[in-house]
């Protein structure tokens, strides 16, 4: 029985390695083998795809997964981080519509290949409608972005649409789980309703996002003139957008300085009221919200109307001021007008008759009890040196020797009880008429024939400007500074700007319509107000200072009406 | 061999005998041509019916002395100790020789009595009434004179077949296997190649590389005598599974063939052994049949694009393979370990077809097979 038995134990040992033989493989190669083995359970609420690696290759697998395809495009489902990669199989819930025909089918990436399994083909019974879980912020502004959470998301990033007040948002990211989405412009403030889709399904969030709007608390002034500073106090000015304007009654104001919680702004000029107080409402607009001040904000009257000179002849005149009191050399008929602003009256200060030439330009400067023509040019735009000097008292014309330098136009100013005076080639020159003594000094960097050329002192410095740039003569040094430059330019059809001192700082009425003031603070030019004659562009103007006024008169003109014309400008 | 012509013999004498006439002798006549009535062994044990025309005669084993059928069947008439009697009854003689063997086949009785020309005479119980022997027992006392037929003794049933058989190879006093029924186990190994049906298949399917498959089985098997003869039915039922994997470019596609087979084949054959008593060699021919019961043979077509590998297509040709016939032939040796025991090993070789006709691939199998009965 020994054989017997020997044969027993073979058959048995045999049946063993038999039974236990394990299924031959598809061959290794340099990437993974995979098929998509079905599609089951399509229900409303989804499918389950199942795939299978048949050999893992000699490449390691960085991403597998299923891809659904509906016929326009691919749907990538990765299941790396949730499976194993032998047998693996995923419910799909989302992206399947109910009678759309469909493919599915597994997919496996190495860091050199795309492996994609055999098709499968099915029809959709549907698949869940997304459910928003929570969002974050809760509140917000335009542009904020929000990160929403949510369940049974589309595959697909451009299916996931999310909508604020049913106003469709630019969707920044999404995936499986999430979208984030920027809150969309809009004027709305308050409780927003959130919304999401994804293909034809839709839900709502049963939590509001709250929109926060600007809100100005508080306002440095409830009155006040056209170019004074002002500032605006609140919360969230800057918080919804780029665009950033404050204006009153629709007038837009120039923006000094702005912060989230403070701007500030220059009163604008009212153009077609200027004469009048204005009271309006004060907005602040930032992106697509708006919001007003509870109270209003009076602009009150920079310009008054006066007695218009007596004369309306083409001659470019000059003024000046002695005594509280204006003059003018009205070259027509060589007398000197006077304007008396306590009667608002023009008229002849003296019968005596200038005795010189009619000429234009140079300077009238007055000094003391005497007013000094200084230099121009005659008719034939040759240039004069000579220096007459009218005493106020005795009310007399004087000639003086001639100036050793040109002086086709210019401007004077006095520093440290010195009379300067810089002519049009930019020649400074420290002058004393009465003893006629000329001290030439360095040159400075500008000239400005034809054009503008003014001086004013502020904060106890001497400015001078000219189109283009603003300069501070440092007299210690006999050097110029630059300063803020300008936007002052001679425009075809326009008179040339010009300027004046006032209230300690400098003026200049460009274009004969617009007055800048310069604020020497911040070293620039600020638009203040604009001139209330008619077509003031047109008008040749001059001005003397009484106090802290300007009067401002239109001394002649093309256009009708539009000279003889006076104005006084007060802050 | 001599079996075989012993057959071809047997089968020519019964047409021979068929054509012979039936008869009835008493101790004084003998009447030859005459038409008996067979009315089965228990009938004939008790009488000889004679057809007389329309007339019907019954004759007692006292009347009667011996009788015979026309296709050689010949009872003689013997008086035997039956339980409640002794009584005369006709014994049907299966073996007349040196030692002759009769059979009786009573109402409730069948029994078998060995006996010569004049001396000896005895019954051959299946057991003895004192249940310490049986037929074998006694057999063995009546041939002591025979020793080649020890084994023979050791195998043969109480049957009329095996034991005219076996008084028959007394007589000859030879030594040759005596056939019996065997049921025993197997084990193999295979190697087993697939190749497309007809020309009716895929193209893709007929470019891949086919290469054998070599696999170990394990079955059963029985083996049954056709009428004592060197001929026997043979059939198996093994297990086997195979698999297969290749991979080739056709046309551009990467082409994977993997296959998983589980089989259970059933052989079913007629073996020649030849009648030799250590080894016998032996042949065997037949059909066979498959049920390819778990089986998964898919054919994947990919295509190459740059960096990207997709899968075109998968064909599961699984389902027309569940089902195979076919035919198989072999031949080997057997090796008797004992009287009962043998073992054999065999070469064969086995076409499996798919018998739809539509049906994608066959299968050809060489097997060498080892197998030992209980």
């Amino acid at each position: 029985m020994k054989p017997f038995k020997t044969f027993i134990v073979f058959i048995v040992a045999l049946t063993g390695i038999t039974g236990c033989t394990k299924d031959a493989l598809m061959q290794s190669k340099g990437y993974p083998s995979i098929i998509t083995v079905s599609v089951s359970d399509i229900d409303s609420l989804g499918a389950t795809f199942e795939g299978s690696l048949l050999n893992h290759g000699e490449a390691e697998i960085i991403d597998f997964g299923f891809i659904l395809n509906d016929g326009k495009m691919d749907y990538q489902f990765s299941i790396q981080k949730t499976s194993t990669l032998k047998e693996f199989k995923m419910r799909i819930e989302t992206d399947l519509e109910n009678g759309i025909s469909y493919s599915c089918r597994t997919y496996a990436k190495t860091s050199k290949n795309l492996v994609l399994g055999n098709k499968l083909n099915f029809v959709g019974k549907g698949s869940l409608f997304p459910i928003i879980e929570n969002f974050s912020p809760k509140a917000g502004f335009d542009g904020t972005q929000v990160t929403l959470k949510a369940k049974y998301l589309s595959h697909d990033p451009l299916k996931n649409t999310v909508f604020v007040n049913n106003v469709k948002a630019l969707v920044v990211s999404s995936n499986i789980d999430s979208i984030t989405f920027m809150v969309p412009s809009s004027s709305f403030v308050g409780n927003a309703t959130i919304s999401l889709n994804t293909g034809s399904h839709g839900t709502v969030s049963p939590t509001k996002f709250n929109i926060q709007g600007p809100v100005i608390e508080s306002i440095s002034a409830t009155s006040g003139h056209s170019g004074d500073m002002f500032t605006l106090n609140g919360t969230n000015f800057l918080q919804n957008g780029n665009k950033m304007e404050v204006n009153f009654g629709g007038y837009t104001a120039g923006i000094v300085s702005q912060s989230n919680t403070q701007i500030i702004v220059i009163v604008p000029v009212l153009y077609n009221i200027l004469i009048s107080d204005q009271t309006l409402n004060i907005n602040l607009i930032n992106g697509s919200k708006n919001t007003t001040f509870k109270s209003p904000y009076t602009v009150l009257k920079s310009w008054q109307y006066k007695t218009p000179t007596p004369f309306n002849w083409t001659w470019k005149y000059q003024a000046v001021t002695y005594n509280n009191r204006g003059y003018i050399l009205e070259m027509n008929t060589n007398l000197l007008y006077q304007y008396d602003p306590s009667s608002d009256q023009w008229n002849t200060y003296a019968t005596t008759l200038f005795p010189g030439e009619r000429n234009e330009g140079g300077l009238f400067i007055v000094s003391g009890d005497n007013l000094y023509k200084v230099g121009g040019y005659n008719y034939l735009s040759k240039l004069v040196y000579d220096v007459w000097v009218f005493n106020f008292i005795s009310k007399t014309w004087t000639k003086k020797n001639n100036i050793p330098f040109n002086l086709y136009n210019g401007f004077s100013f006095q520093m440290n009880n010195q009379l300067y005076v810089v002519n049009d080639e930019g020649q400074l020159w420290k002058c004393n008429f009465e003893n006629e003594q000329y001290t030439r000094m360095n040159d400075a960097p500008f000239n400005f024939k034809y054009s503008l050329g003014s001086t004013f002192t502020a904060n106890n410095k001497t400015f001078a400007v000219v189109y283009g740039s603003t300069w501070q003569y440092d007299d210690l040094n006999d050097t110029w500074i630059a300063k803020a430059p300008n936007l002052f330019s001679k425009e075809q059809y326009s008179v040339d700007a010009f300027g004046f001192a006032l209230n300690g700082t400098g003026y200049v009425l460009n274009r004969g319509t617009f007055l800048y003031k310069y604020d020497p603070i911040n070293d620039r030019w600020v638009l203040t107000s604009n001139y209330p004659g008619l077509r003031s562009d047109n008008s040749y103007k001059i001005a003397f200072i009484i106090g802290s006024r300007a009067y401002v008169a239109a001394t002649s003109g093309n256009y009708g009406g539009n000279s003889p014309l006076m104005y006084v400008y007060q802050e | 061999m001599r079996t075989t012509f012993i057959l071809l013999f047997i089968c020519l004498v019964s047409i021979e005998i068929h054509g012979q006439s039936d008869y009835f002798k008493t101790d004084s006549t003998s009447s030859i041509g005459v038409k008996l009535v067979d009315n089965g062994e228990a009938s004939n044990s008790r009488f000889c019916t004679v057809k007389n025309g329309e007339k019907t005669d019954v004759f007692s084993p006292y009347q009667v002395k011996e009788y015979g059928f026309g296709d050689g069947r010949v009872y003689v008439s013997r008086k035997i100790q039956l339980p409640d009697s002794a009584q005369c009854v006709f014994l049907e003689i299966l073996v007349k020789g040196k030692k002759t063997l009769y059979y009786y086949r009573g109402k409730q009785l069948k029994t078998f009595f060995v006996g010569n020309d004049s001396t000896l005479f005895v019954e051959l119980p299946k057991n003895n009434a004192a249940k310490t022997g049986n037929y074998r027992d006694q057999l063995r006392q009546l041939t002591t004179d025979c020793p080649k037929t020890v084994d023979a003794l050791k195998l043969v049933n109480y049957r009329k077949r095996q034991l005219a058989e076996f008084i028959n190879r007394y007589n000859d006093c030879e030594r040759k296997p005596f056939p019996y029924l065997k049921v025993g186990l197997t084990a193999g190994y295979n190697l087993m190649k697939l190749s497309p049906t007809n020309n009716r298949l895929e193209a893709t399917l007929n470019k891949m590389d086919y290469t054998n498959s070599g696999v170990f089985t394990v079955g059963l098997f029985v083996d049954q005598p056709i009428l004592l003869s060197d001929f026997s039915l043979h059939a198996e039922l093994y297990y086997a599974k195979y698999g297969y994997s290749y991979n080739k470019m056709i046309d551009s596609k990467d082409v994977d063939f993997v296959a998983n087979i589980s089989s259970l084949k059933i052989p079913f054959m007629i073996r020649y052994s030849y009648p030799s008593n250590r080894i016998r060699p032996f042949i065997n021919a037949g059909a066979i049949a498959a049920n390819n019961f778990k089986n998964k043979i898919l054919l994947y077509n990919a295509t190459i694009t740059g960096n990207t590998i997709e899968t075109t297509s998968m064909q599961d040709i699984s389902p027309s393979q569940k089902y195979q016939v076919g035919y198989t032939f072999g031949g080997g040796i057997e090796y008797n370990l004992n009287y009962r025991n043998h073992l054999f090993i065999e070469l064969r070789y086995s076409k499996l077809l798919n018998p739809t006709g539509t049906e994608q691939l066959d299968s050809s199998e060489y097997h060498i097979i080892t197998g030992i009965n209980f």
